[in-house]
């Protein structure tokens, strides 16, 4: 199975989640999206992340109830998350799940520098076996064929 | 403003106010470094308490980002240490820690305090705002190291040019 560090980007903004899919992608990092909590909660069934990106606010499972069930798993088996914040919504966010927030609107230069350096720093991992090429080596990012 | 504006402008990346990152946990502190090394600073780092001291007892940092959840109580250590060998120190001391611990910190020393999760922005804004208020050492120390912020963009700039 391909050895990868693939990065997940959980906003329910079309236009957020295609923007830091292109720019990431640009960089040459594998990319999925997801629009909301539990799409977000299907692909980590399916994939192994480095990095999780991850909105707040979001219909139906929102970034809360992400963080809880990252919060489940052993500690060795999370990704690195940076949670986006519009930075009006309550907060408390467990410092043992969240390595960082980040205030929308974002700088996309930073947030792109920032999650490549911090890639650098997180050990290679095997794929899963079940899971799908990214999106960003698909159809590209701003349509996702198996979740539109 | 204009005028201060183009004094920071003018500035030489030398005299840039240096800043010293300690943080444990690699994927951190190269975030934190990352960040700020886009900003006017000259940026080093450290994983663990000895580290900073061996930094602090070389160069002058005009501000110190310390985590105070290191292992083993390492950065209530490094503060006690850097007081005692550094009494002349002026430095910015911002420590960051989880509100969840009740890690003790002593406000003679600290003066301000960020809690994790660590907001990116507002860290950036406050270590730049800060690094800036902290006058230059009357008597600074013959510090003949290279900021890493200023290596890491020279390793840049060279595998630019090479590609």
């Amino acid at each position: 199975m391909a050895i990868e560090k693939r990065v997940l980007v959980v906003d329910d903004d079309d236009a957020i989640r295609a923007l830091l899919c292109t720019i990431l992608r640009r960089r040459g990092l594998p990319v999925d999206s997801a629009r909301n909590g539990a799409e977000a909660l299907a692909r980590c069934e399916q994939c192994r992340y480095a990095v999780v990106l991850l909105d707040l606010m979001m219909p139906q499972l929102n970034g809360y109830e992400v963080l809880n069930a990252f919060g489940k798993r052993k500690r060795e088996d999370r990704p690195l998350i940076l949670v986006l914040t519009a930075g009006a919504e309550p907060r408390n966010l467990s410092a043992d799940l969240v390595a960082g927030t980040i205030r929308k609107p974002f700088d996309v230069e930073m947030i792109v520098d920032t999650i490549s350096a911090a890639l650098t720093t997180l050990a290679n991992r095997e794929q899963l076996e079940e899971c799908p090429p990214a999106d960003s080596e698909m159809d590209g990012c701003g349509f996702n064929p198996r979740v539109n | 403003m204009a005028r201060l504006l183009t004094l920071f402008q003018v500035m030489k990346k030398d005299e840039q106010p240096r800043v010293l990152i300690v943080e444990d946990n690699d994927a951190i502190r190269i975030m934190l470094f990352t960040i700020l090394r886009h900003q006017p600073l000259s940026v080093d780092t450290a994983s663990t308490a000895d580290e900073a001291l061996a930094h602090v007892l070389e160069c002058d940092y005009a501000l110190i980002l310390i985590d105070m959840d290191l292992p083993n109580r390492a950065a209530e250590r490094f503060l006690r240490e850097f007081n005692a060998r550094r009494p002349e120190a002026t430095s910015f001391i911002i420590a960051v820690r989880d509100p969840k611990k009740q890690t003790a910190i002593d406000s003679s020393v600290v003066v301000a305090v960020l809690n994790k999760p660590i907001e990116i922005d507002t860290m950036a804004e406050v270590v730049r705002e800060c690094a800036f208020l902290v006058p230059p050492p009357d008597d600074p120390l013959p510090c003949r190291k290279t900021p890493e912020s200023e290596q890491f963009g020279r390793a840049e700039r060279n595998s630019y040019f090479a590609n």
